[in-house]
């Protein structure tokens, strides 16, 4: 990870001063996680792509005056999640869609029958409940695979909060699962 | 097996990234209810199935997008840094002369493309790489502001090529023994005639209408008060607020030609000061000839139609020398005629040629009037004075 940043902060000056390639290869390493990253905000893939797009084509705009940044990643993901969430007025749309769902199950066609096929749904369902916030950190955190000091950052909030909210999900959520699921879940466990 | 350790439930485990990556879910973990590693498990597999990702036609689709995007934002910002520079070089050398940006930045461009005269089709050039090749030696062309297409029709066809939605510059190239009229997007009407180049854009979005010219071609300017147009040949400029004239700049001919039939324009050129352009504005009937070298303007009345009847496939000749008769059917039926006697090329002529004719009909025509021979020398048709016996 420390290396990666070094990379990036590489990358960082080059486009400051210019350097196309650079550009290149800072879209290359991001351009996919900030996909996954901005599907969590909203629905729409075409929109996430647009605004992907503008985030990097005001990247290379304005390069020369770029600040100074300790993490190129953070900013990345802090103005995409600005840019996706202010055309949205704001309202986050974490939103677990019928095509995601249909997706999990296609994907499974193919396969012995997934037995998970349901307690994901029941699962996803309980999580739709969780308040915004908790939800967020959730997806940051599993969907996206963030670490939690990314998170917090992305979030604006500590390290700690996060984690709270993380913790507080996972006690909502075994209370809303509880007695039916825990061996059927432990028995398809087994199964990974 | 140590039982010592409390035990851990889902949230410690998702809350912890050394415990999580232990959990494989595969083996128990010592202190960790299994039905809490499961929960934990369940939890992160079934949110890691929530990942969308781009594939990767999609990422390459973007990533095209996004180059044509910085293409398009390096190409504005080119322009922007040339005139700057431009600007930079205006006050330093104002005082030597004066620089016209955009004037240059034509000529630049129109410095891309000869002509080549002498051979070939009538060409239209769109963007880098489109050309259209226009065979019929009387074609007209069409460019339409409302659908943004041009129409390009001659006796045989009629195309319609859709434009993007960029404004470019495009260029038109007429060989000697073509002619071409062309309505640009804001209406104006220009007939080129041989051997000539018009470079023109393909919308007038600027607060000047501004063309090249070389060679000759005849002006029908539509009236914008807001929109002057201007024609810029190598010489001379020539600025208009609508009205019909005739220019005739061509390379070889050592005075460039303006003729106003109605209307007001300006011109303006080198003159013989040192430092600065000259201009001059010129009343309808009058012909205004510049000579380059000398750098001298002379204006003389004259009768219009004989300078713009070309478009109507007809001459006028007045006072004519043989020679520069001979000149003009050259370039006008891409043939080359040599007049023997010079003597007999510095005689003068006066009449009507109808231009539909061919270049031999049309000497013909004249040898009946005056004591000439034509006789065809290979490619060459030679002009002789008569022989008296």
């Amino acid at each position: 990870m420390c290396k990666e940043i070094n990379g990036d902060y590489l990358l960082w000056e080059k486009l400051k001063k210019g350097d196309t390639s650079a550009f290149n290869e800072l879209y290359e390493r991001y351009a996919g996680i900030l996909f996954s990253f901005g599907m969590i905000y909203s629905s729409d893939k075409e929109y996430v792509k647009d605004c992907i797009h503008d985030l990097f084509f005001e990247l290379f705009k304005y390069r020369k005056n770029l600040s100074e940044t300790n993490s190129i990643r953070n900013y990345l993901f802090k103005s995409l999640k600005r840019k996706v969430c202010s055309k949205q007025k704001g309202r986050l749309q974490l939103i677990y869609t019928a095509e995601s769902l249909e997706r999990n199950e296609g994907n499974s066609a193919g396969s012995e029958e997934d037995p998970l096929q349901e307690d994901i749904q029941r699962l996803l369902k309980a999580i739709q409940k969780l308040p915004e916030r908790q939800q967020e950190a959730l997806n940051l955190r599993f969907i996206v695979e963030l670490s939690y000091p990314e998170v917090a950052s992305i979030m604006d909030i500590s390290l700690e909060s996060v984690r709270t909210l993380v913790y507080r999900s996972v006690k909502t959520l075994r209370e809303d699962l509880k007695g039916k699921q825990v061996t059927v879940l432990f028995c398809v466990m087994r199964s990974y | 097996m140590t039982n010592n350790t409390y035990n851990k439930r889902a949230e410690d485990i998702l809350t912890d990234d050394r415990l999580l990556n232990q959990a494989d879910g595969l083996r128990p973990m010592p202190g960790i209810d299994e039905g809490e590693l499961s929960l934990a498990k369940n939890i992160q597999q079934a949110l890691k199935r929530q990942k969308k990702e781009l594939d990767e036609t999609e990422q390459q689709e973007l990533q095209t997008r996004l180059n044509t995007s910085i293409h398009q934002f390096n190409r504005k910002q080119r322009i922007i840094q040339l005139a700057s520079v431009a600007a930079v070089l205006l006050m330093v050398f104002f005082a030597v002369t004066l620089l016209d940006t955009s004037r240059s930045q034509f000529l630049r461009f129109a410095s891309n493309f000869s002509v080549e005269p002498q051979l070939g089709q009538t060409r239209l050039i769109l963007e880098e790489g489109n050309d259209l090749e226009i065979s019929a030696t009387e074609a007209s062309i069409q460019y339409s502001q409302a659908d943004n297409s041009i129409q390009v029709s001659s006796i045989e066809q009629l195309t319609t090529t859709l434009l993007e939605g960029e404004k470019n510059l495009h260029t038109l190239l007429v060989p000697f023994g073509k002619r071409t009229k062309i309505t640009l997007s804001d209406g104006s009407i220009v007939w080129v005639n041989s051997g000539s180049k018009l470079i023109y854009p393909s919308r007038f979005d600027d607060d000047k209408r501004e063309v090249y010219l070389e060679g000759a071609a005849i002006f029908d300017i539509t009236h914008r008060a807001d929109q002057p147009f201007y024609v810029y040949t190598d010489d001379l400029d020539v600025r208009v607020l609508g009205t019909m004239f005739a220019v005739s700049a061509y390379p070889d001919d050592e005075n460039v030609n303006t003729v106003l039939e109605r209307g007001k324009v300006e011109l303006k050129y080198k003159g013989t000061r040192l430092i600065g352009y000259e201009k001059d504005i010129i009343t309808p009937g009058t012909k205004a000839t510049y000579l380059p070298e000398a750098g001298t303007m002379t204006q003389t009345q004259v009768n219009t139609r004989n300078y713009t009847s070309w478009k109507d496939g007809y001459v006028f000749l007045e006072k004519k020398t043989l020679g520069y008769i001979v000149k003009k059917i050259a370039r006008y039926y891409n043939v080359t005629i040599h007049v023997e006697d010079e003597q007999l090329a510095s005689e003068t002529f006066s009449g009507m040629l109808d231009l539909r004719n061919n270049a031999s009909q049309i000497l013909e025509i004249i040898s009946e009037v005056i004591n000439i021979d034509i006789e065809k020398d290979h490619d060459q048709i030679v002009i002789k004075r008569k022989q008296k016996w």
